[in-house]
């Protein structure tokens, strides 16, 4: 009995994996890409609603910062309204705290036409179905489908054959989000790609086609799980963020084999060497759950919320950098 | 009997004979007796089929229409014929020098068509970042069903068989590197000819992302 689900199991699994580059390859079919390179959006296309319908562009779009800055949410999100409710609180926070830039997070990174898992596909029911359990954190293991459809999406994203094309889609996508968000291609304003677990890959996949666009890009792994891109070599510079108890960042560094130091010329490896890469540690966090990186508790040793303590790197990274200032430092809380 | 049946009896022997071979049974090969040729053949086409389905990408990326696509996975299977052909002349060339074994091609080709059975799997090479480490272990597992088929039909022991169809193996790939990387640039050729594409790989797109890489 118990044989038999696990092959039943390992079918599925298999049928996923099949499918899963479907979407990045009838994105490349249908589209023009290829003909003429890459190319920003235009407004239209970038204010087009997801599926491709036409929005409306706005007469006045937002005022122009520093600096961008655009946060890839993990394999737990299922489309680019809504971020996952555990992750809201630390975004929001950082786009409070972080100053001369705009924190852009209406990306859903594992669909190269930024469709919601719960919109206009085939299985949409199925999806808002999941969707539905996992707000109400019921049939959790059901509703880890959606996880797991979005990992198959980062194998997709690390795969050589087929990352080229979906990172170009997810790279158009970025761009249209910064459009939207008032930025000006001819400024050349820096933009830095937070990228949170798996999300981290498709910021390193991303980097090569935005470099493409004369973006001046750089890439924040928060606690990522990446291999050695060849969208690294593009990024100006890479964080790579973790804590000390995150076992799956050590899991992410068995699967990727071109981050192990006997690939001295892989991409991940240069980029240390040449001292493109740097190491933050986060202290005592863990992956997800309790002490995790969105987490609000327990707290840490020095009295800081987890999630207080995320936000608390990336900003001192973004303000080490020079891209961006803290708010908060800036107007201490009384 | 009626064509169906035949039909039947022959799905039902290339499936066996397949089924044997990936689980390296040297006694494989009987299992093809009542069907000749039939059987090893169809075992290489379906091989070869496979194989190029688990490559599709290039077609999708090449935008290549579909029927130039199932055309192409069609001559696939084809080629994996020749290629057997080409095995088992290497085969032959190796076993008269290392053990002077005179034995026509003809008696060894059944043996190097069946053992291509593994890369019946290779439409999993679609798998994304796993695939590439399948097509690996398929072709170890096409070496290893080799070896097995092989040795009875040589009449060898176990070691020189091994010895014999690890040569010819590496020569065959050495084979399919010079004709791929040399001016002939064969297998570009032959997809140019089916797909009336260029082939373009997800390489080139990354190459030339920041000019037109895909002809309009």
């Amino acid at each position: 009995m118990i044989g038999q689900v696990v092959v039943w199991i390992v079918i599925a699994l298999v049928i996923a994996g099949l499918v899963a580059p479907n979407e990045a390859l009838t994105w490349w079919r249908r589209g023009q890409q290829g003909r003429r390179g890459v190319e920003w959006p235009s407004l239209a296309e970038a204010f087009a609603l997801p599926g491709g319908e036409p929005g409306e562009v706005p007469a006045q779009l937002p005022a122009e910062t520093d600096h961008y800055l655009v946060y890839l949410s993990g394999i737990g999100i299922s489309g680019p309204e809504q971020l996952p409710v555990f992750e809201t609180p630390m975004v929001e926070r950082l786009a409070e705290r972080v100053g001369r830039t705009t924190v852009i997070w209406d990306i859903y990174p594992y669909s190269p036409a930024n469709t919601a898992l719960t919109q206009g596909r085939r299985l949409s029911r199925l999806w808002r179905r999941l969707v539905a359990w996992k707000s109400e954190q019921r049939l959790g293991a059901v509703a880890f489908l959606i996880n797991l459809r979005n990992a198959f999406q980062v194998l997709v994203s690390v795969d050589r054959r087929y990352g080229p094309v979906f990172n170009w889609a997810i790279a158009q996508q970025i761009a249209a989000a910064l459009l939207r968000h008032g930025y000006v291609p001819q400024h050349r304003k820096p933009v830095t790609l937070l990228g949170w677990s798996g999300g981290a890959q498709i910021a390193a996949g991303a980097a090569w086609y935005l470099s493409v666009l004369g973006m001046d890009v750089r890439v924040i792994s928060m606690a990522g799980l990446l291999g050695s891109d060849p969208g690294l070599d593009r990024a100006r510079q890479i964080w790579h963020l973790h804590g000390d108890d995150d076992l799956v960042v050590g899991l992410g560094v068995v699967l990727a084999p071109r981050r192990w130091p006997i690939f001295a010329n892989s991409e991940w490896n240069r980029a240390r060497r040449e001292g493109r890469l740097q190491f933050v540690s986060m202290g005592p966090l863990k992956h997800t759950g309790k002490g995790g990186y969105f987490a609000a508790g327990p707290l840490l040793p020095d009295g800081r919320e987890p999630r207080q303590a995320t936000a608390d790197h990336i900003v001192q990274v973004l303000v080490d950098a020079g891209l961006a200032s803290d708010n908060f430092a800036a107007q201490p809380e009384v | 009997m009626i064509w169906w049946d035949v039909a039947a009896d022959y799905l039902v022997a290339l499936f066996r004979t397949a089924r044997q071979a990936l689980g390296a049974n040297p006694d494989a090969l009987q299992q093809a007796a009542g069907f000749g040729w039939a059987v090893p053949i169809g075992i290489a086409i379906v091989a070869g089929a496979s194989m190029m389905t688990g490559q599709s990408l290039v077609l999708a990326i090449n935008r290549v229409p579909r029927r130039r696509g199932v055309l192409t996975v069609a001559a696939a299977g084809l080629g994996s014929v020749a290629v057997a052909g080409l095995e088992a002349v290497l085969v032959w060339g190796l076993a008269r020098l290392i053990v002077g074994e005179s034995r026509p091609i003809t008696e060894l080709l059944p043996a190097v068509l069946v053992g291509f059975a593994p890369y019946w799997l290779g439409f999993l090479v679609l798998l994304p970042y796993t695939g590439p480490g399948i097509a690996r272990v398929l072709q170890i597992w096409h070496v290893i069903a080799l070896w097995t088929l092989l040795t009875p039909v040589l009449g060898t022991d176990r070691g020189t068989a091994l010895l014999v169809t690890a040569g010819a193996w590496l020569a065959t790939v050495a084979v399919d590197f010079v004709a791929e990387h040399s001016p002939l640039r064969l297998r570009e050729r032959l997809f140019r000819l089916l797909t009336g594409s260029k082939a373009t790989t997800s390489r080139d797109l990354m190459a030339a992302a920041s000019s037109p890489v895909v002809p309009q």
